[in-house]
């Protein structure tokens, strides 16, 4: 659960607090757990709706991309990218939050928890075809964020 | 390919071989500092209960000695019909 708040929030201490109160609320809760799922899916969906939270309350996402490229610190490195994929990597969490909701969590749940397809529809409970669509458009988005901040001088990073 | 969509390729593909990050250890320590002791449990009152003991007791109390009521009156009344029968018993043998 820390990664997975760890991948919306891009911040250690966030990530931290979200996996505490995601504790407590599993520990508080567990008996209205009605068991229509898995556990595991019953904590992710607490995990992601109270990352989801916490980022309204931060209320910073950026409208536009020129906003982007002041808002945002490209300096976001997750403690589990690979050494040789780091400096890209950067770029890429930059752009993850101008995702809509939707598109973020398949994102997330797909690339940075690495979790099978089926687990990210059951968690989103909506259906696998759709999973893969909104997979689809995120990275589509993506792709033309990032071609928007390409790094001028940087040739080739 | 410009250099862009190469380099936005490149990007997309920066999280091939995540691994998951963990927290620092002492989150743990954290939490469970957190959670409280034990849950919470419905204790009775020591002084309930007693009220509930005696109310038992009386129902008990009363159970045997309705039983032990009609056992003798069971009796009595097995007497007597044994009398009747014989009195009747007495007439018709003559």
């Amino acid at each position: 659960m820390y990664n997975t708040a760890l991948g919306y929030l891009q911040n250690v201490e966030e990530s931290e607090e979200i996996t505490q109160d995601v504790f407590l609320t599993v520990f508080n809760k567990a008996c209205s757990f009605k068991g229509n799922s898995k556990v595991s899916t019953w904590i992710y969906r607490i995990t992601i709706n109270k990352s989801l939270n916490q980022l309204e309350k931060r209320n910073r996402r950026p409208t536009s991309d020129r906003e982007l490229k002041e808002h945002y610190k490209i300096d976001f490195e997750h403690p589990g990218v690979l050494l040789e994929h780091k400096e890209k990597s950067k770029y890429l969490f930059a752009v993850i939050d101008t995702l809509a909701e939707k598109q973020k969590t398949a994102f997330i749940l797909s690339y940075v928890e690495n979790l099978p397809r089926q687990e990210v529809a059951d968690i989103m409970n909506t259906s696998l075809k759709s999973v893969e669509s909104l997979l689809q458009r995120a990275k589509s988005n993506l792709k033309k964020k990032l071609i928007s901040i390409y790094p001028e001088g940087n040739k080739k990073k | 390919m410009d250099n862009k969509e190469q380099w936005a390729g490149d990007v997309l593909n920066s999280l091939s071989g995540i691994e998951k990050a963990t927290p620092n250890i002492d989150l743990f320590a954290k939490i469970t500092a957190q959670l409280p002791q034990e849950k919470m449990v419905n204790i009775i009152p020591l002084q309930r209960l007693s009220w509930v003991a005696v109310a038992a007791s009386i129902i008990i109390a009363a159970n045997i000695y309705v039983f032990s009521n009609k056992i003798k009156s069971t009796e009595t009344i097995a007497s007597v019909k044994t009398e009747l029968i014989k009195d009747y018993s007495l007439y018709t043998k003559y």
